[in-house]
């Protein structure tokens, strides 16, 4: 598979890329396995126990006889590969009762895990679970072992061991004394199939693979998946375990398979890997930025004189705010100065690499400020709030500017610390022109509801009108009305009533949001963001903070500047909102809110634990896992657990999902704060749900502390 | 006759030399410069809207023109593609010299011409050490030497290389600048990147030590760019 940076032009940008990016070389059989029908490391239906480069993250969509598999597997860690699929099968009742619907439609969650490396002579060896969490209609494990042969690793064979679904043909007592496997449970799902795994008969599986070319590849695979349940319905007809099949890559467009399986049926595959670290460019194609002024030598001290000038203050402000406007991403909230020191508060509204916005403000105050401010003091403003106070010696930023090891060298020279810790000076203070900030726009929008049970995709498009003001010291107030156009969330599942028993249905009952409202109040909140010492930060936010509830929120957060370590309480209390959009408010009420503890785990991988009461009034805790890398992608998974029992939760017994964040300049190259958040969550219920409300502490203000500031260091003086 | 647009040159803000402060404005604002406007960047575009045709300035410059705009100035061009941009120094700090070209893309030097940086071209170099080949050049002698040169990853961290490089004077040679004739030895250098691949970058230096000519790499997405110093 020949393995491809994404591709985006965008006018100039394509002359650094289209035309000069290297051509592809092609990655061999271990580089980049292929990708099976179930989007993992494989042969066709079978795993391989190869695995994906570090951090890749693939869709491989397959077809064969009606079923179709759609799936999203990523390489968690070097060894971890973690999938989520969705699955689509024609007029199969694997539970005997028979559906409504034209298809069956299954999610399920695989782990693949590479135990041994391949060596000299030995081979890799890897473990897997095939829906460890679903209803168990793909319930399979392996153990299986992969060997290249040949230059470049032309050739490679594979053997394993299978269970479950894999150890269907020819199958033999349990080798390791683990004895049956009781029948598949087709409860609610969601639970973990712990007295399932690797028990029951067992049966041996392998293949070959062989890198004909560059781009094609052929598979030939003995198959002990005999589709016990598709086949007594009908699905599909086995009359062989021989697969055979051929995959083309088309680099940056995927690759393409087609297999003869089965003895009867012909399939397709597709995929498309990417990575996080390989976005559009390794950089970016914004301007160059000001540079540096040194100031002359002078064996006097440099004068002072300049505090008592009296249009000093404004000439200030003015070029400093000339220099941002130039710069397009900063813009100025205050000025204070004293002969020796300068502090100035900003708003970095386009660097989503923290630091980039840092090294600008410190070019641009070496331009503008008077020779004998020999300190700069970078405040950052957070939705109106100080989140951080930076402190660089400008003879640092001086020595610096073209230094090979400027980047780390001047954020180690600098102090980072709470932003209230030192007064500011007071000889010269002056605001910027504009320290309110007004944004607002009118546009499409987009909302899905992805792999609900009942449809894979939902969706609606509509019209926006937005709008966002922060003003005085710490507020903003904003707000959104949608009007949905065309789509078909209002289509999704109701669920009748309260079940006995059962959580309020403070979520099941969306879709009547949908279907009651013409235009709607999506949401209209005030908020305050404020300090209550040094390492903590507060938000009180009232009003309609989402679609379906509003009320008061307040959250404390305790935050050091140089730990990733933080501690937050959150209390809300909020009342249901009517179903046609409005300003009217249901009977129902709750109070609701956490403690929270968000910590580094090792390496790119961070946690978060909160514990508290949810919407429908029910204890309990989420934990989530997230993969973060320094240019912004971030790839976690969560779950929560509350006093909700799995039976009263209903299908998928509890909450739990995947969420994926892509910054926008990883797509254009240039620089952004935006970025797109997915939750792919395989139902939403009523159990375990949280409050939404915009602009939580812990996902602003980190962000100019100093481990943030030292993760995106590299792009200081860019 | 295409139109040059100049990029800006320095600015001044606070009063170096006076003590008063005062308003930012351009170092040496030239008459010529906001008469001259148009084409934007240089440098070829692929796949972009534009059909200007890509330009080079130094056939619409000659030496009356350079005169009159009294700044700084030299031209770029990336190997890779047809045309080239015009840039004027902006920024001076410690022997390395800041130029941009009116499209924001920007290159430090160091004040003889040897690369240091780059900014804007999405595979960037972000810093260097190349003091040894800066030695070998100003006294045009052979020489091995190692370079530092640091770039950016996938996840915009720091990737650092180490380049192993052979200074080699290939003789005397006499160039010609838009309409100026210069004296200038030919020096080339061959570097090795730890992946095993290299390239070689071409110096024409005076006696002065001013590299009046040069063609030096800046990564390996981006190529190597083709600088002539019009101006002394």
């Amino acid at each position: 598979m020949v393995r491809t940076r994404l591709v985006v032009c965008l006018g100039i940008s394509c002359f650094a890329h289209g035309v000069l990016a290297p051509a592809a070389s092609a990655d061999t059989l271990s580089q980049m396995p292929t990708l099976n029908y179930y989007g993992l490391p494989g042969l066709v239906d079978m795993p391989t126990a190869n695995v994906m480069p570090d951090a890749d993250l693939s869709l491989t969509g397959s077809y064969v006889d009606g079923t179709l598999r759609g799936t999203i597997a990523f390489q968690v860690m070097p060894r971890l590969t973690a999938t989520f699929r969705y699955a689509a099968i024609p007029e199969f009742t694997p539970d005997s009762t028979p559906i409504n619907q034209d298809y069956y439609l299954d999610r399920s969650f695989d782990l693949h895990w590479q135990i041994l490396d391949e060596d000299s002579w030995w081979p890799s060896l890897a473990v897997g679970i095939r829906d460890i969490a679903g209803t168990g209609v793909y319930g399979g494990e392996y153990i299986v072992a992969t060997r290249h042969f040949g230059a470049d690793d032309r050739l490679a064979v594979t053997a394993g061991l299978g269970f479950g679904r894999l150890g269907e043909r020819d199958g033999f007592a349990n080798p390791f004394g683990l004895g049956n496997r009781p029948p598949r449970d087709f409860g609610l799902g969601g639970t973990v199939n712990f007295d399932q795994f690797f028990r029951g008969d067992a049966a041996v599986f392998g293949g070959v693979e062989y890198q004909a070319s560059d781009r094609l590849r052929l598979q030939l695979e003995y198959s002990t998946d005999i589709y016990t349940a598709e086949a007594a319905d009908g699905v599909i007809e086995i009359e062989s375990p021989i697969n055979l099949g051929a995959t083309y890559d088309m680099g940056r467009y995927g690759t393409i398979g087609a297999h003869y399986l089965y003895g009867t049926t012909f399939g397709l595959s597709y995929s498309l890997s990417t990575n996080p670290r390989r976005g559009a460019f390794n950089g970016t194609l914004d301007a160059a930025p000001e540079p540096v002024r040194p100031r002359p030598v002078s064996a006097e001290p440099y004068a002072t004189s300049w505090v008592s000038q009296p249009d000093g203050a404004p000439i200030l402000r003015d070029n400093v705010e000339r220099l941002f406007e130039e710069d397009g991403g900063l813009e100025l909230v205050s000025l204070s100065l004293d002969p020796q020191r300068a502090t100035i508060r900003v708003r970095n509204i386009r660097y989503g690499q923290e630091a980039m916005a840092l090294g600008r403000v410190l070019r641009v105050l070496s331009v503008t400020m008077p020779n004998s401010v020999e300190v700069f003091e970078v405040i950052f403003i957070v939705n109106g709030a100080d989140a951080s106070r930076v402190r660089v010696n400008r003879s640092d930023v001086e020595a610096l500017e073209h230094d090979v090891n400027g980047a780390s060298g001047l954020m180690a020279r600098a102090d980072v610390e709470p932003a209230g810790r030192v007064g500011d000076p007071d000889t010269i203070t002056i605001r910027g022109t504009t320290p309110d900030r007004l944004t607002w726009g009118i546009g499409p929008y987009v909302e899905t509801a992805l792999f609900d049970p009942d449809a894979p995709f939902r969706g609606d498009l509509g019209l926006e009108a937005q709008a966002r003001f922060e003003f005085g010291r710490g507020f903003v107030a904003e707000g959104a009305l949608r009007v949905p156009l065309i789509g078909n969330l209002s289509d999704a599942r109701v669920v009748d009533g309260v079940e006995p028993g059962g959580p309020f249905p403070v979520r099941s009952e969306s879709a009547l949001y949908y279907q009651e409202s013409e235009a709607r109040l999506d949401r209209l909140t005030l908020s305050h963001y404020g300090r209550l010492g040094d390492d903590l930060y507060t938000r009180l936010t009232f009003g309609y903070m989402e679609r379906m509830f509003a009320g008061a929120s307040a959250e404390v957060l305790w935050q050091r500047v140089d730990s990733r370590l933080g501690l937050g309480v959150e209390l809300n209390h909020v009342w249901r909102r009517d179903f046609d959009g409005g300003f009217g408010l249901q009977d129902y009420s709750v109070t609701s809110g956490h403690v929270s503890a968000y910590f580094p785990i090792f390496g790119d991988f961070t946690g978060q634990v909160d514990v508290g009461r949810y919407l429908a009034g029910d204890y309990g805790a989420t934990l989530r896992v997230d993969r973060e890398f320094a240019n912004g992608w971030r790839v976690g998974a969560f779950a929560t657990f509350t006093d909700v029992s799995f039976d009263e939760f209903g299908e998928g017994s509890f909450d739990k999902g995947i969420e994926l964040t892509v910054p926008l300049g990883w797509f254009t190259g240039t620089s952004s704060r935006s970025e797109q958040t997915t939750t792919l969550r395989p139902i939403l219920r009523d159990g375990g749900a949280r409050l939404s409300v915009e602009g939580r502490l812990h996902d602003l203000i980190p962000d100019y502390h100093q481990p943030a500031l030292e993760e995106t260091e590299a792009m200081l003086w860019r | 006759m295409a139109l040059i647009s100049l990029p800006r040159p320095l600015v001044v803000c606070a009063a170096a030399a006076c003590f008063a402060l005062s308003a930012c404005g351009t170092a040496e604002e030239s008459p010529l410069g906001t008469v001259l406007g148009g084409v934007a960047s240089g440098f070829g575009q692929v796949g972009g809207g534009s059909d200007a045709a890509p330009s080079d300035p130094r056939q619409v410059l000659d030496r009356a023109t350079i005169e009159a705009i009294g700044q700084p100035l030299l031209t770029a061009e990336l190997t890779a593609l047809p045309g080239a941009s015009l840039m004027t120094r902006v920024g001076r700090n410690r022997g390395v010299d800041s130029w941009r070209d009116s499209a924001g893309l920007g290159l430090a030097l160091s004040d003889a011409g040897l690369l240091r940086a780059t900014r804007g071209f999405g595979f960037d170099l972000m810093s260097s050490d190349a003091s040894g080949t800066a030695q070998a050049l100003a006294a045009r002698r052979p020489a091995e030497v190692n370079r530092t040169m640091v770039y950016l990853d996938g996840e915009l961290r720091e990737a650092r290389e180490i380049h192993r490089c052979r200074l080699t004077v290939e003789g005397q040679a006499g160039i010609e600048i838009v309409g100026r004739n210069h004296a200038t030895t030919q020096i080339s250098e061959v570097c090795s990147r730890p992946d095993g691949d290299s390239y070689t970058n071409r110096y024409w230096v005076e006696a002065s030590g001013t590299i009046r000519r040069s063609e030096q790499w800046i990564s390996d997405e981006v190529g190597s760019i083709r600088l002539d110093r019009l101006t002394d």
